[in-house]
C-alpha cells in the first residue's frame, strides 16, 4: 500500500478531530434530547466499537463494505461524475453473485471468481446506463443514478422473490448459498471479505494513479474542456468511469452475499451506497486515505447503532452521518478551505 | 424615481476623472493617468482596442474597481466610489454587455427588483408598470412592461436595461459595447433613443471597440485610449474615420523581432469556404478560405468577436463546421474530433489558457503529460508480461518533464507543484512546451501573448518564429496588431466572420489593416 504523504497525514488528522468532535457533540445532544444518561451513551458506544474485541472486529467488518463502495465511488468522483447509485449497484452485484453461487454447479475455486466477474459486470452495466445517458444526452447523473437505485430495489424484490426464492420464509430472499462457498472467518465476526477489500485498495490506486486510463479519467474530472482540447474523448471517459465505478460497488454486494448474509435479499445494502459517499468525500477520493475514512465512519455507524438498546431510534445513525456529509461537502467545495 | 431634468445645463461637465491610474497584480497597468470629462446632454464614446483600458476606466466610474491614483468629481464634488451602490446613489447607471435580466420574469418585475420603493412586503406591480409606461412614453423607449423578458429581442432587452437604470435615477448612463448584440435596424433605434436621452439632459457614455461608422453617427465627442493611456479626446465633427483609426492603432515602432526567413514548402492547412455558427446560433464564420504552407506564419488580424474564436475551435475539432472543408496535409479533416486532429500533427495554443490549456488542480508534470500519455516510452507495460501501453512510465515522464521545465524556463519550485499557482507567463510557457515539444507541423496559436509581460511575450514570439524556421505552418490569431505585423509572413484580416483581405506582411500598412479591421475597407476580390 502506498505510504501516506505528509500533507495527507496532516489533513487526515484534522479530519479525525473534526469528525470525532461532531460525533461527540451529537452524542451529548441525543442524551439531552432523549433524557438518557450521558455516561450510558458513551459506555455503549465504547463497548460496541473499541472497548471489546468483538466490537472492534465488527467495526472492521463494516469497514469492508464501506471501503469497497468508497473505492468504487472514488473512480467516478475523480472523473467528475457523481455516482449516487451505489445502492442499486450493490444490489445487482448481490443478485448475480447469489445466482451464480446457486445455479453453477462447480467447485468453489471456480464458482467464486465466476460470481465476482458476474457481479462486477452487472454493477458495471447498471452504472453504464447512467454513464451513457450523461455522455449521450448530458442527463444529470446524480438524478439518474439515484432513480436507478429504486429500479434496482424493485427488480431485486422480483428476482429474490421469484425463481431463486427461499421457500421456507415469507419475505423475498434467495435460498442460502452452499456452505463451501461461504467465506471463512478470520476471527469471528471478521471474514475473508475484509482481505478482499484491502487488496482492492492498491488495485484502485494503481488504476487511478499509475495507469494511462486513470490519468485520463482524472484529467476529465479536473477540467473536461481541457481534456477535450487535448484529444481525450471525454464522453468515453465518462462512460468508462461509470462502468468501473458501478462494477467495484457491485463487488461489495458480492462480498455481502459470500461473507455476511449468504444470500441476496432486498434489505441488505445497509445504506453503504449512501454512507460511502461520505467516506469518499472525506478521503478526497484517494484510495489510501479512504481506508481510514471508511474505518472512521464505520466506527461512528457501529457506535450509534449500539444505542438502539437505550431506545435511540435507528435514524440517529443517518442523522450523524448526514452531519459528516455536510462537513465533507464543506471541505470539498469551500474555496477558502475553512476545514 | 428622481426627476430626469436636473439643474445641470447641456454641455456642463458632470463627471471629471483626473489622472486615474489602475494597476493589476502582475504589473499590468490598465489605466495610466487617464483624464476624462463627460458633459451633460452629450453622447461620449470611448474608443480603443481590447485591453486598451476602456472597461477598467468605466468600472472605476461605476464603483466596481477602486483607482490606485487620481480623483473623480461628479457635478463638481470629489467622490469616492467604493461600490456600484455609491455610483447609483450619485446618479450613475450602467448597462452591461451581458444583460442582467431574469428571463422568466416580466419587464415590470425585473424593474421592481432594483426599485427601492418596492422593498416593502407587498409588490405593487401596477404602480411599477404605470411608471414604466410613463417613462417609455416620455423618452420614446418602447417597452411593454407586461412582456416576459425571455420573449424580447436583444434591442428590447437593452431598452429594459436603460429603463432600469433611469428608474434608479441615473443621470449619467454608461453603456458597455451597446451595439455588439444588436442588428443594424436596432442600432438605428438605439441612436434615436440616445438622442432623446441627451435632450433630456442626460450624459451618455458608450464604449466601443470597433464599428467606427456607428461611433461617427452616434457620438458628440470621442475619447481614444491605447494600451491604458489616453491618446486624446476630440469632437466627432472635427475628425473622420481614418483619423480615429490612426489614433486607435498608433504608429509607434514595433517590438523588433528577428524575422527568420524560411523556405516555404507545400501547403499544410487549406481551408475552403468554411462556415460555422456561434454559441448564440448566429453565423460566426462565413465562407472563410485561406491556406498556409510549411515555414509560413499567417496572421489573423481582427477585433475580438469577429469569428476568431470559432475559427480556432473549428480547426481543432471543438466546434462543428456548418459548411466548407478543412484539409490538413491534403487530408479532409472537416469535423474530425480533436484526437484525430492532434494525431495529424497539430499543436494548439488556446486563447483561454485556464479553461482550455491546463487543468489548474493538476500538477505541472501532469499538465505536460497531457498529449504524450498514451505514447511509448511514456506509456509502458510495467509488470505485465506482454506488450501493452496501459501504465504511465513515471521515470521517462519525469525526465521528459524536467527537460521541458528547463528548456522553456518555467519558474516552479517542483514539477509536482499545482499548476494553478503559476503566473500567466509561466502558464503559457508550459502550454508552449507541451505543444512545441511534439514538433507539430501545424500550430494554431490564439492570442499567444495576451496579457503577458514583455519578457514572456518576447520568449513566446521567438519560439513561434523558431518553429516556423524549422518548417512548421503557423496560424497566428491575435488582436495585437504589432504582434501580427512583426511575426507574420502574410496577414489576413477578419471582420464579421469574413476574411476581408489577405496581404503580404512586407506590403501591409498598419493603416490599411486598421481600416479593414474596423470594417471600413476591404480588399478587392475578397
Amino acid at each position: 500500500m502506498p505510504v501516506l504523504k505528509q500533507g495527507d497525514l496532516k489533513s487526515l488528522l484534522t479530519l479525525v478531530a473534526l469528525v470525532l468532535g461532531l460525533f461527540i457533540v451529537s452524542l451529548v445532544a441525543i442524551s439531552l434530547f432523549m433524557n438518557i444518561d450521558l455516561g450510558a451513551v458513551f459506555y455503549h458506544v465504547y463497548e460496541s466499537t473499541v472497548g471489546t474485541e468483538f466490537g472492534f472486529l465488527s467495526v472492521l467488518r463494516r469497514t469492508t463494505y464501506l471501503l469497497i463502495v468508497s473505492l468504487g465511488l472514488a473512480v467516478a468522483f475523480s472523473s467528475g461524475v457523481w455516482n449516487i447509485g451505489g445502492e442499486g449497484q450493490i444490489l445487482w452485484g448481490a443478485i448475480l453473485a447469489a445466482a451464480v453461487a446457486l445455479l453453477v454447479a462447480l467447485p468453489a475455486p471456480a464458482v467464486i471468481p465466476l460470481a465476482l466477474i458476474a457481479s462486477f459486470m452487472a454493477g458495471a452495466l447498471w452504472g453504464l446506463i447512467a454513464g451513457f445517458l450523461k455522455a449521450r444526452w448530458n442527463v444529470n447523473e446524480i438524478v439518474s443514478t439515484m432513480m436507478l437505485n429504486f429500479v434496482a430495489t424493485a427488480t431485486m424484490t422480483q428476482i429474490a422473490g421469484g425463481p431463486l426464492r427461499d421457500p421456507v420464509v415469507l419475505i423475498a430472499q434467495t435460498k442460502m448459498i452452499p456452505e463451501e462457498l461461504q467465506f471463512p472467518f478470520i476471527v469471528y465476526p471478521l471474514n475473508a471479505a475484509f482481505v478482499f477489500a484491502l487488496v482492492l485498495v492498491p488495485v484502485v490506486y494503481v488504476l487511478m494513479h499509475k495507469s494511462v486510463l486513470g490519468y485520463k479519467m482524472r484529467i476529465v474530472g479536473g477540467a473536461s474542456t481541457v481534456a477535450a482540447a487535448a484529444g481525450i474523448n471525454t464522453r468515453r471517459m465518462v462512460m468508462i468511469s461509470m462502468f468501473v465505478s458501478g462494477g467495484i460497488c457491485a463487488l461489495a454486494g458480492a462480498m455481502l452475499v459470500f461473507g455476511h448474509f449468504f444470500r441476496a435479499q432486498a434489505a441488505m445494502t445497509g445504506m453503504f451506497g449512501f454512507y460511502a459517499i461520505v467516506s469518499t468525500l472525506l478521503g478526497k477520493s484517494k484510495p489510501e486515505l479512504m481506508f481510514f475514512t471508511s474505518l472512521l465512519l464505520s466506527f461512528i455507524i457501529t457506535g450509534t447503532e449500539s444505542l438502539r438498546v437505550l431506545g435511540v431510534p435507528g435514524s440517529f445513525t443517518q442523522l450523524v452521518v448526514g452531519l459528516m456529509f455536510i462537513a465533507a461537502v464543506l471541505r470539498e467545495f469551500s474555496s477558502r478551505r475553512i476545514i | 424615481m428622481q426627476d430626469l431634468v436636473s439643474n445641470v445645463k447641456a454641455g456642463d461637465v458632470v463627471v471629471e476623472m483626473r489622472k486615474v491610474t489602475k494597476r493589476f497584480p502582475g504589473g499590468v497597468i490598465a489605466n495610466d493617468h487617464v483624464d476624462l470629462e463627460i458633459r451633460a446632454g452629450q453622447v461620449h464614446t470611448i474608443l480603443g482596442e481590447n485591453g486598451a483600458g476602456k472597461s477598467t476606466l468605466m468600472n472605476i466610474l461605476f464603483g466596481l474597481y477602486e483607482p490606485d491614483e487620481g480623483e473623480i468629481r461628479v457635478e463638481g464634488r470629489k467622490v469616492a466610489l467604493r461600490s456600484p451602490k455609491d455610483a447609483i446613489d450619485l446618479g450613475i447607471g450602467m448597462v452591461h454587455q451581458q444583460f442582467m435580466l431574469i428571463p422568466t420574469l416580466s419587464v415590470a418585475e425585473n424593474v421592481a427588483l432594483v426599485d427601492r420603493s418596492s422593498r416593502g412586503f407587498f409588490l405593487d406591480l401596477n404602480r411599477v408598470e404605470k411608471q414604466i409606461s410613463e417613462l417609455s412614453e416620455k423618452l420614446g423607449l418602447r417597452v411593454d412592461p407586461k412582456a416576459k423578458v425571455s420573449q424580447l429581442a436583444a434591442g428590447e432587452k437593452q431598452r429594459v436595461e436603460i429603463v432600469k437604470a433611469l428608474y434608479c435615477g441615473a443621470r449619467i448612463l454608461i453603456l458597455d459595447e451597446p451595439t455588439s448584440v444588436l442588428t443594424p435596424p436596432e442600432v438605428k433605434d438605439l441612436a434615436i433613443t440616445l438622442r432623446r436621452l441627451t435632450k433630456e439632459g442626460l450624459a451618455v457614455v458608450a464604449f466601443i471597440t470597433h464599428k467606427l461608422p456607428e461611433v461617427m453617427e452616434m457620438s458628440d465627442r470621442v475619447t481614444v485610449l491605447r494600451k491604458g493611456r489616453l491618446v486624446g479626446t476630440v469632437e466627432t465633427k472635427s475628425v473622420n474615420q481614418k483619423d480615429l483609426t490612426k489614433m486607435m492603432v498608433g504608429r509607434e515602432t514595433l517590438l523588433q523581432l528577428e524575422r527568420l526567413e524560411s523556405k516555404k514548402g507545400n501547403p499544410v492547412l487549406e481551408i475552403k469556404d468554411l462556415s460555422a455558427i456561434s454559441d448564440k446560433g448566429l453565423p460566426a464564420l462565413k465562407k472563410v478560405s485561406f491556406s498556409i504552407r510549411e515555414g509560413e506564419i499567417l496572421g489573423i488580424a481582427g477585433v475580438a468577436g469577429n469569428g476568431q474564436r470559432e475559427l480556432e475551435e473549428v480547426l481543432i475539432g471543438l466546434r462543428k463546421a456548418t459548411g466548407g472543408k478543412v484539409l490538413i496535409h491534403g487530408e479532409d479533416m472537416t469535423n474530425s474530433p480533436p484526437e484525430k486532429v492532434i494525431a495529424e500533427g497539430v499543436g494548439y495554443i488556446p486563447e483561454d489558457r485556464t479553461k482550455r490549456g491546463v487543468v489548474p488542480d493538476a500538477s505541472i508534470a501532469e499538465n505536460l503529460t497531457l498529449k504524450i500519455c498514451s505514447e511509448p516510452p511514456f506509456a509502458y507495460n510495467w509488470f505485465l508480461p506482454f506488450r501493452a501501453t496501459w501504465f504511465l512510465n513515471e521515470h521517462e515522464i519525469g525526465k521528459y518533464v524536467e527537460g521541458l521545465i528547463h528548456e522553456y524556463d518555467i519558474m516552479t519550485p517542483s514539477k509536482n507543484a499545482a499548476t494553478k499557482n503559476l503566473s500567466g507567463g509561466n502558464l503559457q510557457r508550459l502550454i508552449l512546451a507541451r505543444e512545441l515539444s511534439r514538433h507539430p507541423s501545424l500550430i494554431v496559436a490564439a492570442q499567444p501573448t495576451g496579457g503577458l509581460d514583455i519578457g514572456a511575450t518576447e520568449f513566446i514570439r521567438n519560439k513561434l518564429v523558431e518553429a516556423k524556421a524549422k518548417g512548421a505552418a503557423i496560424l497566428l490569431i491575435s488582436e495585437d496588431l504589432d504582434e501580427i505585423m512583426s511575426t507574420s509572413d502574410r496577414i489576413a484580416v477578419i471582420y464579421g466572420g469574413e476574411i476581408v483581405g489577405i496581404l503580404a506582411a512586407t506590403e501591409a500598412k498598419i493603416e490599411t489593416i486598421g481600416a479593414m479591421m474596423a470594417g471600413i475597407e476591404r480588399m478587392q476580390g475578397s
